[in-house]
């Protein structure tokens, strides 16, 4: 079969990729050692009251099989030279580095999701057969890890079926699949709606803890209070407030700068950015070319869907959680690239190379940074308490 | 030829910015803050004597209250405090008529740039009724008062651009933008420069170079005085290397040397990139609330989708200025960002103009769509939501400007420092000294008040007395007159008869003292308790 054919330079090649992604991993536990995530329960076996955590060396494995899922996904997309771009962004930049090195339970969920993902384009490039396969075994385990990719998967397929992305019957026997083999999962449920009950509030924290209720009605006092109660019943009832608040967060999870500085902090204390700023200009650029010439535009909407798990976390902006949505960030930023490069026009060859001088300068100022200062920084913030929650 | 329409259409969009920036501008703010008082007395000095309160004749810089001050409001505040008095309505009155005035200015700009009346007439109504630029023109602020120059310098200079001979005016108020506020001085040349480079080949150069002379011979005092006077102290105080979370977190109060500066470069661009941060444009941006979502931001919120269409149209649409109202935006962010402030309204405000000349572009493009939709459910919808959000965001903006600001920022403006005042001045008589503890807030005693000019400004203090007078400094303590600036102990001020203590409950603690000791206890709007004001029996 032609996908297991891999040649022998992207077979050397993937190899280098993990090799130097896992010499990353490998410095940032070293600096950062002991200091990790508070680890996440698999749903169903929290449902089950057998709690059971992803291990750091299994993290570790899946983050260098999402660098080779990347980089097989990226050939299918683009040609040989430019596919390589894309598993690159991926190793290079801190983000899914640095969340793998502190155990982050969203590098596994990422993994599935590129399964997924992986499964679907084999299913469209006629290998229909294993494509399923990988596609069910990647819902499957998706809808058994996390209680938000429970609520997540079933959107996800809506969003393909609706814009009709891929065969329709396709989607549906898939889906059938999933469903027959979630079977014992939705028993759990059924047999435990208390635990069900308690992981919701424990994952979902979109309104909690920020005084929302207490905030509206000492504005609706002071209103009443001179007599305006009329107005502030009309401008400040919980419905705009909530839908204000649910606007300002899908807004914060879409700004680049969430992405390119350190405005939102990895891990709540890092100083590194998720993604290194001089990839700025070929994302922006990336978005105008997806949004004029790309038909991948609508794979780019319905990926939005990813960014769910971040708004329904208790932060305005979730790095952990988001890095989901980070291999769609790098495909944007890889075609923004590969756009610029094409391009004959000198300001954008400019652009391409002022990315690439500012992103190898970032990388060693960021580096030596995390080796200097990050764990003190870290001190600082949380004190001798080693487990971010 | 005169269209009186279009007359009355403007003269009715002044009339309504006027309003809200002349209603009850003596009261809200609730209080004149530290600044205005300054900004009052150092006019009222200049009047009374031709110096500054520090004696120096006509200054250009004004040394007051730990500060460097630009002169240009202050010597625009000496008419008016002659004419009105030293009092609240006399220190804002100046930053209000040049908040309307305003208006007719981006009505002009929008009309220079564009040619377009129909975006003239947006911009100007989106000036009258803008949180931004309606909080800045209800308190002296010389952030205003440099847009205001800005404004006028840019429409004489992009007529300059596209061939007449305004270079005086362009260069007279473009150094005037520069004298006015801190900003524009990093600003305007970035901004003169850049221009001028892009539009090379389209400019008479002999005009350019008269207008270059005049702007350099005119602003020479002010290079003077950054690079080798107290500017250039004001400049490293305010400065990026300063700023606690920059020392703090990130080069961690210098833990490592290496690498600090190309952490700073980084740091730096975070700060830049804050200023497109949706909560500072639209949702917090003025700080008038306690709350983060019921806050005001310096944008509307129903500005956000005319912003984004606008944004759309400059990409779109080749026309002539567009790429400096982009550059007006970029390196309009770049002195703000340098500063030890994570978002600063009052240091970005330059960049309004700019802003609504994009959201000017925008709504045009926006009901050129809606006017084009053919599906008749879906224009209403639209329509209908639209004018829901509008209603919206100006109702939620009048009570943010009405009551809640007010109720919840009071502190923040000084509230009750007057009463204070004016209760020491009417009772000075009675006591051998009046001590004011300088130190003041509800949560924590965070907050630094400067007493001694309340004092002279609401006992309109004679200026001349008030150089020559000798002030004592002495174990931390400023004393002039009967008065003293000092902490209060009140375990050993207890004892000292015949001295009026007027300080926060932290320093003067309620428990500690006796009823018949306390004379008056002085509140915020919000009900909180401020000052008491204490004599020991």
């Amino acid at each position: 079969m032609e996908i297991v054919k891999v040649d022998k330079f992207l077979f050397f090649f993937n190899l280098c990729l993990i090799s130097i992604h896992s010499l990353f991993i490998a410095f940032l536990i070293r600096t950062l050692y002991p200091i990790h995530l508070m680890g996440e329960n698999l749903f169903y076996a929290d449902l089950l009251a057998k709690p059971v955590v992803i291990p750091l060396w299994l993290a570790f494995i899946f983050s260098n099989i999402n660098v080779v899922i990347l980089s097989i996904l990226s050939q299918f997309i683009w040609n040989k030279r430019q596919g390589l771009i894309l598993p690159i962004l991926y190793i290079f930049n801190p983000w899914s580095t640095y969340l793998t090195s502190l155990n982050s339970f969203y590098i596994y969920l990422t993994s599935l999701i590129l399964t997924m993902i992986f499964g679907l384009i084999l299913v469209k490039s006629d290998y229909r057969k294993i494509g399923s396969i990988v596609f069910v075994l990647g819902g499957v385990l998706l809808l058994y890890s996390s209680f938000v990719m429970f609520i997540m998967t079933p959107l996800i397929i809506m969003g393909v079926l609706i814009l009709k992305l891929f065969n329709k019957n396709d989607i549906k026997n898939l889906s059938f699949w999933i469903i027959l083999f979630s079977i014992p999962l939705f028993i759990a449920i059924f047999k435990n709606p208390v635990g069900w009950a308690n992981i919701y509030r424990n994952e979902v924290n979109i309104y909690n803890g920020s005084g929302h209720l207490s905030d509206i009605n000492n504005f609706q006092g002071q209103a009443q209070a001179v007599g305006f109660k009329f107005f502030s019943k009309i401008a400040e009832n919980r419905y705009i407030y909530f839908v204000k608040y649910t606007s300002l967060k899908i807004i914060k999870n879409l700004t680049p700068s969430t992405y390119f500085t350190p405005q939102e902090k990895l891990a709540n204390f890092s100083f590194s950015p998720p993604i290194f700023l001089g990839f700025l200009l070929p994302f922006l650029y990336g978005v105008y070319s997806l949004f004029k010439y790309s038909p991948a535009i609508k794979f780019f909407g319905v990926s939005l869907i990813l960014i769910i798990p971040s708004l329904l976390s208790k932060q305005f902006v979730d790095l952990n959680r988001l890095v989901i949505f980070s291999f769609v960030i790098f495909y944007v930023i890889s075609y923004g690239l590969i756009r610029l490069y094409q391009n004959k026009k000198l300001s954008q060859r400019i652009i391409f190379l002022l990315a690439v001088v500012l992103v190898i300068f970032q990388f060693f100022v960021t580096f030596s940074d995390i080796y200097l200062r990050e764990y003190p920084r870290f001190e600082r913030t949380f004190g001798i308490n080693f487990e971010i929650r | 030829m005169i269209n009186f329409r279009n007359i009355i259409l403007l003269t009715s969009i002044i009339i309504l910015g006027a309003l809200l920036r002349f209603n009850n501008l003596t009261n809200n703010p609730p209080s004149l803050n530290i600044d205005e008082v300054a900004y009052g007395y150092s006019a009222y000095s200049i009047l009374k004597t031709g110096k500054d309160e520090n004696g120096q004749f006509m200054p250009i810089a004004f040394r007051s209250i730990g500060d460097y001050k630009s002169p240009v409001l202050i010597y625009l505040l000496v008419p008016s405090i002659a004419l009105f008095g030293l009092n609240e309505f006399g220190v804002r009155f100046v930053t209000a008529l040049f908040g309307v005035l305003s208006i007719p200015l981006i009505f002009l700009l929008i009309k220079t740039l564009t040619n377009d009346s129909k975006a003239s007439f947006i911009g100007a109504a989106l000036l009258a009724i803008s949180p931004w630029h309606i909080y800045y023109s209800r308190f002296a602020s010389d952030h205003l008062i440099g847009t205001f120059f800005l404004l006028l310098g840019f429409i004489f200079f992009y007529r300059l651009i596209q061939g007449f001979k305004d270079y005086l005016p362009a260069a007279l108020f473009l150094a005037v933008s520069m004298y006015s506020y801190h900003s524009h001085r990093l600003f305007v040349p970035l901004f003169i420069g850049s221009t001028l480079v892009l539009n090379r080949k389209g400019i008479k150069p002999s005009s350019i170079k008269t207008f270059l002379i005049i702007i350099i011979m005119l602003i020479l005092p002010l290079i003077f005085l950054t690079l080798f006077g107290p500017l250039n102290t004001r400049a490293q105080m305010v400065f990026l290397v300063q700023d606690i979370d920059y020392t703090r977190y990130v080069i961690l109060d210098h833990i490592e040397k290496s690498g600090e500066y190309f952490l700073l470069i980084f740091f730096w661009i975070k700060r830049f990139l804050n200023y497109f941060q949706v909560d500072f444009l639209f949702f917090n941006g003025l700080n008038m609330t306690n709350s983060n979502i019921l806050g005001l931001g310096v944008l509307h919120l129903f500005e956000l989708p005319l912003l984004i269409f606008g944004i759309i149209h400059l990409i779109r649409k080749k026309f002539q200025f567009r790429i400096l109202i982009i550059l007006w935006i970029l390196l309009g962010l770049i002195p703000a960002s340098l500063t030890n402030n994570e978002q600063s309204a009052g240091r970005s405000l330059l960049i309004l103009p700019a802003l609504i000349m994009v959201i000017s572009l925008g709504t045009i493009y926006f009901l050129q769509i809606i006017r084009n939709l053919t599906n008749l459910f879906v224009k209403t919808t639209i329509l209908c939501l639209f004018t829901f959000l509008i209603i919206t965001s100006l109702i939620h903006a009048f009570l943010v400007f009405s009551v809640y600001f007010p109720y919840q920022q009071g502190e923040a403006f000084m509230e009750g420092t007057k009463e204070t005042v004016l209760y020491a001045l009417e009772n000075k008589d009675n006591y051998r000294e009046i001590v004011f503890d300088p130190y003041r807030g509800i949560k924590a005693q965070n907050i630094v008040s400067i007493p001694y000019m309340y004092l002279l400004f609401y006992s309109k203090y004679d200026p001349a007395k008030f150089q020559s007078e000798k002030k004592e400094n002495q174990d931390g303590a400023f004393k002039f007159d009967k008065f003293a600036i000092r902490r209060i102990d009140w375990r050993e001020d207890r004892y000292q008869k015949g001295v009026l203590f007027i300080g926060s409950p932290w320093s003067l603690p309620e428990k500690d003292i006796k009823d018949s000791e306390i004379l008056q206890k002085i509140y915020l709007s919000s009900g909180d308790l401020a000052f008491l004001i204490v004599s020991p029996k």
